[in-house]
């Protein structure tokens, strides 16, 4: 579909009992963050899991920063009209990672570097696919490059609080980078649709140790787009 | 009660002109403009924190953090929203007296702290109209964040040898600060009428569980302030 009008004239067809005028249509994001399992994975399932329940790695009840689907593969009663797909590589906030990590005093000026490598790697890999109704609409190699998230912070410049060497590492945090789909695909009410990340090449690259603990690091997928849904 | 979207001001002053029939909308003007504003983040984090809930003056707020004429409303007058943003002030970042540790410079919560975490979530009339996650990064934009240009190292200690070699290293300090360009604001699309006396809310969440700044050295209870920026157009009478 080329333009808005002619989804709404495509549903008022096919969904004939709805009152179209009274729907609205908002821009909105879906996104889903699951968590990475250090020693590598073959692949990576997106909406599998809503909110509340249980991410499979972390084992922890998924909250709104999580996702904000309520189904799983599926976005319930809304349509949505996918115009954009990011992807991000999420570190966990210091204060949420494990004791070794938390308590490091100079983790993010030192005891990181290595896992910034990691990151690096990461970024190379991957194939990204969505499947709606077991159908392929969308496939892209390396995400992390070609659907960065298009948010970060601005850095100035990173400091060492040791005689070797520091890095910090983050995807391209750049609107003017990110990927649109042109012309945008809806996914219709209760459609379920299926999203990955697929590491064919080999597994996705190990997470090294900081501080003796393991790095908690999440991946997500943020859809951008329009949804469309009744005015109360 | 519906609330309206509207792909110009044209048609939202249109919009209103139809459903509140005794003003004369001839004789009133559309002014872009912007309300902020900013809450403590505090030492400990909170697992939610609402912005727009107090009207300056009121619970020890000022014009520095907020220029709200109501509590949640706009009161007499409509507010067009067009673009939302996220922004934070630290009163001193005392960025010459780093000592290589995470908890004496705002740059680890930049890049691995608070501003990497929650969900931002406006509600109108107690129904979501924007909802996105990590707001500081998702829109952290359109304001002239510093430019900050550091050599050198802070400090070096020597140990004896043949020859010396280096004990202890540490170079300048670091610096970030939210991602400044203007595209990175978020647009409102279609923007958003919240009409005179409408109630609204807008939160950054963290319901992962409330999240202390890693800058303990930086941050104290009133020192830190994160904030949310509305800019659209006021629609009020000419007078």
């Amino acid at each position: 579909m080329r333009n808005n009008s002619a989804i709404i004239q495509a549903l008022q067809q096919t969904f004939g009992s709805a009152d179209w005028k009274k729907w609205s249509m908002h821009r909105w994001a879906f996104w889903d963050y699951v968590r990475y399992s250090n020693a590598g994975v073959s692949s990576l399932s997106f909406f599998a899991n809503g909110q509340g329940s249980t991410d499979p790695v972390s084992t922890l009840a998924k909250t709104q920063e999580q996702t904000n689907i309520d189904r799983s593969r599926s976005f319930g009663q809304t349509y949505f009209m996918l115009a954009q797909i990011r992807t991000h590589i999420h570190i966990l906030p210091k204060n949420r990672q494990l004791a070794g990590i938390s308590d490091d005093a100079n983790v993010i000026t030192s005891t990181y570097t290595d896992m910034m490598y990691a990151m690096q790697q990461l970024a190379g890999q991957g194939v990204l696919t969505l499947d709606i109704l077991a159908k392929n609409y969308v496939e892209i190699e390396q995400p992390f490059r070609t659907c960065p998230p298009g948010m970060g912070v601005k850095i100035g410049q990173h400091a060492s609080s040791q005689i070797t060497e520091a890095a910090w590492w983050q995807q391209n945090p750049d609107m003017g980078n990110l990927k649109n789909f042109t012309p945008p695909t809806i996914i219709e009410p209760e459609q379920t649709f299926d999203c990955k990340i697929t590491f064919p090449n080999a597994n996705s690259p190990a997470i090294p140790t900081v501080s003796s603990a393991a790095p908690a690091v999440d991946i997500g997928v943020i859809f951008e787009g329009y949804i469309l849904r009744p005015a109360q | 009660m519906q609330n309206q979207t509207f792909f110009s001001s044209e048609t939202a002053i249109r919009y209103l002109a139809n459903k509140f029939g005794s003003a004369d909308y001839n004789n009133w003007q559309a002014v872009p403009y912007q309300y902020w504003s900013f809450v403590a983040y505090g030492t400990a984090g909170a697992a939610s924190y609402t912005f727009f809930a107090d009207a300056v003056g009121t619970n020890s707020t000022n014009k520095q953090l907020t220029n709200m004429p109501k509590a949640g409303s706009f009161g007499q007058q409509h507010f067009l929203l067009k673009k939302i943003r996220t922004g934070a002030f630290v009163t001193n970042p005392e960025q010459g007296s780093w000592d290589g540790t995470d908890a004496e410079t705002l740059y680890s919560d930049y890049v691995n702290g608070i501003f990497q975490s929650g969900f931002f979530n406006l509600e109108i009339q107690s129904k979501s109209y924007v909802k996105f996650p990590k707001p500081f990064l998702y829109a952290g934009g359109d304001y002239g964040a510093d430019r900050q240009y550091l050599a050198g190292i802070e400090a070096l200690t020597l140990s004896e040898a043949a020859p010396n070699v280096i004990a202890t290293y540490r170079s300048h300090s670091p610096f970030a600060s939210l991602n400044n360009n203007q595209d990175q604001k978020y647009i409102v699309d279609p923007n958003i009428l919240i009409e005179a006396e409408q109630n609204f809310q807008a939160t950054i969440g963290y319901p992962s569980g409330a999240l202390a700044p890693v800058a303990t050295g930086i941050v104290s209870a009133t020192s830190l302030y994160i904030g949310v920026i509305f800019e659209g157009l006021i629609m009020r009478p000419v007078q």
